[in-house]
């Protein structure tokens, strides 16, 4: 308190625009403002420096200059923790992401230069393997967008229709078991096991 | 011959012409926008009451102590509950709220308002600071020194350059209404 009745005795004299601030600020006593407002009436300084220093406080008080106290002493101890952080591990981490972010781009492109269909799986764990996520949750999510865009782009891939149809009529015309019994019978296979349970030959008119 | 025609005309113009800076001069004294116009309106009064015997060389010095008469009548019978309980930065707050359709151009336009915000953010992160701390948050200046852990008088420092960095952009705008653009964030480095 010494110290700031000290400081405005002086700028009384010296600083008329801070002798102003204290006053409207209400720093001073009622001793010192009544001195000031005597001031006021003579000096002409004086008058201007309150005028200009009132126009500055009301428009710092409704300026909307301020980030919250909390949001930058939040960021002040990010900065006091990144300026105590060696800037050689810094620069570690930063070259190994690049690495692993370089690693897994041209296993990508290599993958699909030469394989382009299928084989989603062996791409997969090829670039897990490859692509070993040490410490950072960025490059796990890197790592689930890739294989998310390899997931997305296999879909598009031609299936093989392994489907048969069970209703495929298999019998087989009676023109056709005759000839193949005729055949036999001339190959001397009549008595074969696999012809007995053919149904005997039809009438040859039959066809 | 009488000069009070004359002089009065003299008084309603140097009035006229000085009414923002009697209006800022009165509410720097008084902190309320009523009571400012109540003021003002008996300045002007007096000043035309008492307009045959000015010096028209002294006549702006002499508009001025008229006036610090009115404020500081009218400061004596404000009521004390208000002066106790709204505090500097309430009132200068108010005064950026329009009431009843009073003006308050006296005090700067949006421009210049405007101006004054992205000074701020070209003061040094220290003079902000105490800036933000002191104006926004009304935080007392012993207070700012142990949460900046600085001595108060470096807080002190701070302050007052701030200002009068802020006044010297001001200045400089007023010169070149073009400086506000490209202008970094250290044009008035903190010497600590």
């Amino acid at each position: 308190m010494s110290e700031q009745k000290h400081d405005f005795r002086a700028a009384l004299a010296d600083d008329p625009n801070w002798a102003s601030f204290l006053y409207l600020t209400d720093e001073l006593s009622a001793e010192e403002s009544d001195l000031f407002e005597n001031q006021l009436a003579e000096r002409q300084d004086l008058q201007a420096a309150l005028i200009e220093t009132t126009r500055q406080l009301a428009c710092l008080s409704s300026a909307k200059t301020a980030q919250p106290l909390a949001d930058r002493s939040l960021n002040v101890s990010i900065n006091r923790t990144v300026e105590k952080t060696s800037p050689l591990k810094a620069i570690a981490v930063v070259v190994s992401l690049a690495a692993c972010v370089a690693i897994a781009v041209l296993v990508s492109s290599d993958h699909f230069a030469s394989d382009p269909i299928g084989n989603s799986q062996s791409f997969a764990s090829t670039t897990q393997a490859a692509f070993q996520p040490s410490d950072s949750a960025q490059t796990e999510s890197e790592l689930d967008v890739m294989l998310a865009w390899v997931n997305i782009s296999n879909s598009d891939v031609f299936e093989e229709d392994d489907t048969v149809d069970s209703n495929l009529d298999l019998s087989v015309p009676d023109w056709m078991m005759t000839a193949v019994l005729l055949e036999a019978e001339e190959m001397g296979q009549a008595g074969d096991p696999a012809f007995r349970s053919l149904p005997p030959a039809k009438n040859s008119d039959s066809i | 011959m009488r000069n009070e025609p004359d002089n009065s005309d003299l008084v309603k113009h140097f009035c006229v012409q000085l009414e923002p800076d009697l209006r800022a001069f009165l509410f720097g004294i008084l902190r309320d926008i009523h009571e400012v116009e109540d003021a003002f309106q008996r300045t002007v009064l007096k000043a035309i009451e008492g307009s045959a015997n000015v010096n028209p060389e002294t006549l702006r010095g002499w508009l001025f102590k008229i006036a610090l008469n009115e404020a500081r009548s009218a400061k004596r019978s404000q009521s004390l509950a208000r002066r106790k309980t709204e505090d500097w930065k309430t009132q200068f707050g108010k005064a950026s709220i329009v009431e009843d359709g009073l003006s308050l151009d006296w005090i700067l336009s949006k421009e210049e308002q405007e101006s004054i915000e992205a000074a701020v953010k070209r003061l040094p992160t220290n003079q902000r600071e105490v800036i933000e701390r002191r104006i926004e948050k009304g935080q007392k200046f012993a207070d700012i020194a142990t949460e900046m852990n600085r001595p108060i008088g470096t807080i002190l420092t701070w302050m007052r350059r701030a200002l009068n960095s802020l006044r010297e952009m001001q200045e400089i705008r007023n010169l070149d209404p073009a400086y506000d653009s490209g202008r970094s964030g250290n044009d008035f480095p903190d010497n600590e």
